[in-house]
């Protein structure tokens, strides 16, 4: 399935996504695979020459990665290439697509040194997590809230799985991606007519494979919050609170939902930013992260390391007010102005519209960004108020450093 | 108002000069589009704490542009933040070495925004309240930042290269140094650097040229000039490096090594300047960017993982490279690195990279033009170093493989300071 967009960039972005049903046992390997298939191919069977294509092909770069939607698993690779016109070389278009079909297609094995690489490169990110604190508290924190819930095992997978893992079991699990996964292209830049119809060619694909949907679902909140203190070595303390919110991407209130998460933490005028930063000072960084894929909202803050219960004391009465009292309508009518801006500016952002087209592919989604508009500008007080009693802390996580380090 | 068109890059600017000395570059595009995004510069940064004015030198402690760039949003009727959000934009600020930037992005409202950004700008408001509460935050940013192992190695690589250049503090000062932050010293140095004459609005996106012009022109009947004209006083720095070799245990995942080399920051014209920063990145690139024989052979005998990166400065009295890298054996890498940049660089870099990676930089340049925010950002910036962003691609072609070859010779072991922390 190609969509091919023409939106007035400079550069022209081709992508690929491959979807299937996520399972913990290939975690490792859908982690690794679109690095695999980035770092060499066949005809460029080392680094150094894919990257030296790249070069020559005016600095593309691919971006390649691994997400969850749901249930579903996304393998994505983009090849983003300037557009040939502005440099005036007309070669330039069929080299980029010839090197973005090759990282998909091009690859009769991995190549051993450039796979033992990527795992020796993959084992110490996870030798060094804790030097990176947000990321290492992130993880912890993710372990705790989605205790036995996929959401709670690495996307990645794990040191333990990818060790006893050689070449070879990529070579076969990457030719039951291309049996078994569904394809989509999306190409996104200011193509003629012309350029258009040579993709379509170049791309041709008999892969009528059934687009899995996702299914989104989360466990019911805990009775009582796990709450779990961590000590390392830091002068900080990282806090992340997790709201079991059981409101997904494709509900009716879905609009609410980011309205709710806009003036709770989402923007300076937020509640969390005036009170808890603003206000009384206790940090540089807090937010809320409303999670639609999960059903989740998390608050996370950085404060120092003795005010730590402060902070979620201050935190913890803050949302019990607000639940209590319910919304202003100015902060409503203000959060819905921000939340439109956000959705009006992403349209120009290339990148935001290339993946919003898989997005749409993914979920049968036609809606209109005007009626994305239309949908959040008719949020009211009450729907958000209502939304407020959804919101139920089920998990308190705290990396400080401090005395008991 | 004066109009230049780059026709290859399909980009028009707009330039408004105020009589007051404010200066407007404005850069549309054409619909479809959406964002309008506005960037108010000054060519005031964490570098600039000695200046003179009238012939006083005036001294300021380590953070201070970024502790004023904070209390900006401080307005008498409450947090400025609060009511760029109110009109539905996104706003933010930050501070660099060399300037502060005031930046904000509408897709309504944009002309409102912008009368706010300048009362924002135009209404200093410093209590002894206000700033005893912004240092509670930024102490916490600070610490935010000293919780990350590699911003701790940059700060101490850079107090090892630097006997007395501001460029040894980090941007957002120490613990210790925003104490000394008052009202009154916020107030001098507003004075001194925030007057219109210092300022450079970019506009960038969608506009509407007549409603701006319609705008500033009012602004500058009701804004008079300030006669205030601060010196940046910046001292010699010697050429040697203080302390060449550090070594520490920290608790960390892997061994970590930073590389410093300091480079000859002799005064240059502004062509000059751009030119050989482009030079001395392009010569790293060749020399250990991903397609490198070096690069290949260190990951060939796993000597670096994929947290290898490479980054230059190029400030007043203050021009340096370093090489970042996580090892198992940091012995052998520290070693390897200081002998390929001291003595075997110039057997290591050809014609032949040296012709890719003029067309890598070209495109590197045409990235930074699809991206709204980049390209406003770096049209301050060059147009603070004189020069026009769309100028700098013309300066590239102009490169040639000897100005590579000349840029080697400064890679001197002398000049070298290494820092190394072990896995305690």
């Amino acid at each position: 399935m190609i969509n091919i967009l023409k939106h007035d960039f400079k550069t022209i972005q081709l992508a690929a996504y491959l979807t299937g049903r996520d399972e913990l046992s290939s975690r490792v390997y859908r982690f690794l695979l679109p690095k695999l298939l980035t770092s060499h191919t066949d005809h460029l069977a080392s680094k150094t020459l894919m990257s030296e294509k790249l070069e020559d092909l005016y600095g593309a770069y691919f971006n390649a990665r691994v997400e969850r939607i749901g249930d579903v698993s996304v393998m994505s690779v983009m090849l983003t290439v300037v557009d040939p016109k502005i440099i005036e070389d007309q070669a330039l278009l069929k080299a980029a697509v010839k090197l973005f079909k090759d990282a998909l297609f091009d690859h009769t094995i991995f190549k051993s040194d450039v796979f033992f690489e990527e795992k020796r490169m993959y084992i110490e990110q996870w030798e060094t997590i804790k030097d990176k604190k947000r990321l290492y508290a992130q993880h912890r924190f993710q372990a705790l809230m989605y205790e036995k819930d996929p959401y709670g095992v690495p996307l990645s997978g794990t040191v333990k799985d990818i060790k006893p893992l050689t070449s070879e079991d990529f070579d076969a699990y990457y030719q039951k991606v291309l049996r078994d996964d569904h394809l989509t292209y999306v190409i996104n830049g200011q193509l003629t007519d012309q350029e258009e119809t040579l993709i379509r060619q170049w791309l041709e694909t008999d892969r009528p494979k059934e687009q899995p949907k996702p299914v989104m679902t989360f466990r019911n909140a805990r009775r009582k919050p796990v709450e779990k203190i961590e000590n390392i070595d830091m002068k900080q303390a990282i806090l992340r609170l997790g709201y079991h919110f059981p409101v997904f991407r494709y509900d009716e209130d879905y609009a609410a939902a980011l309205v709710l998460d806009a003036i709770l933490g989402g923007y300076p005028e937020s509640r969390l930013f005036q009170e808890i930063r603003e206000k009384q000072g206790l940090c540089y960084d807090v937010f809320s992260s409303y999670e639609p894929y999960k059903g989740v909202m998390i608050i996370g803050a950085g404060v120092d390391a003795k005010a730590d219960q402060k902070a979620l004391d201050a935190i913890k009465v803050l949302v019990k007010t607000i639940k209590t009292d319910g919304v202003k309508e100015d902060e409503l009518t203000h959060a819905k102005q921000y939340i439109c801006h956000q959705l009006k500016t992403s349209l120009d952002h290339q990148s935001v519209l290339t993946k919003r087209a898989f997005l749409g592919m993914l979920f049968d989604d036609k809606q209109t960004i005007e009626e994305r508009l239309a949908l959040v500008r008719a949020v009211s007080k009450s729907d958000v108020d209502r939304l407020l009693g959804h919101l139920v802390l089920d998990t308190v996580y705290v990396l400080k450093g401090g005395d008991d380090a | 108002m004066t109009t230049k068109t780059y026709e290859r890059f399909h980009e028009t600017v707009h330039i408004l000069k105020l009589k007051n000395g404010m200066k407007v570059h404005i850069l549309p595009k054409e619909d479809p589009y959406y964002t309008t995004y506005v960037e108010l510069s000054l060519p005031y940064g964490a570098l600039h704490l000695d200046y003179d004015v009238d012939g006083r030198l005036q001294t300021s402690p380590p953070g201070s542009a970024h502790f004023l760039e904070h209390k900006i949003f401080a307005m008498p009727d409450g947090d400025a933040f609060a009511t760029f959000s109110k009109l539905g934009v996104d706003a933010n600020a930050m501070t660099a070495y060399n300037q502060t930037s005031y930046l904000f992005s509408a897709s309504d409202n944009v002309m409102e925004a912008l009368q706010h950004l300048l009362a924002m700008i135009d209404t200093p408001y410093f209590t002894n309240e206000n700033v005893t509460q912004e240092k509670s935050i930024i102490s916490e940013e600070l610490k935010m930042y000293l919780d990350d192992p590699n911003v701790v190695m940059q700060n101490q690589l850079m107090t090892n290269m630097y006997k007395d250049h501001p460029i040894r503090h980090d941007i957002g000062g120490t613990l210790d140094s925003i104490e000394a932050m008052t009202p009154e010293l916020l107030a001098s140095l507003y004075k001194s650097f925030y007057q219109p004459a210092n300022r450079l609005i970019v506009i960038a996106g969608k506009v509407d040229l007549k409603a701006i012009k319609a705008f500033f022109k009012d602004y500058d009947a009701k804004n008079p000039a300030t006669p205030v004209k601060p010196k940046p006083v910046i001292g010699k720095e010697t050429k040697r490096v203080p302390v060449r070799r550090q070594t520490a245990k920290m608790p960390i995942g892997i061994h970590k090594l930073m590389i410093g080399i300091k480079l000859d920051a002799k005064r240059r014209s502004k062509q000059m300047q751009v030119r050989r920063e482009l030079a001395v990145s392009m010569v790293l690139n060749m020399l250990l960017g991903p397609s490198s024989r070096t690069y290949a052979y260190l990951l060939e005998k796993e000597l670096i993982n994929q947290n290898f990166h490479i980054m230059t400065t190029f400030e007043q009295r203050a021009e340096n490279i370093v090489i970042y890298a996580e090892t198992k054996q940091i012995n052998t890498l520290k070693a390897m690195l200081v002998t390929l940049l001291a003595e075997q660089a110039k057997v290591e870099i050809g014609k032949e990279a040296f012709e890719r990676y003029k067309k890598v930089y070209l495109g590197q340049f045409i990235f930074a033009l699809n991206h709204l925010e980049a390209k406003a950002h770096l049209y301050g910036k060059y147009h603070h170093l004189g020069l026009s962003l769309f100028d700098v691609v013309d300066m590239l072609q102009t490169i040639t493989f000897e100005d590579i070859e000349a840029t080697l010779s400064e890679f001197k072991k002398r000049r070298m300071a290494t820092l190394v922390y072990k896995k305690a």
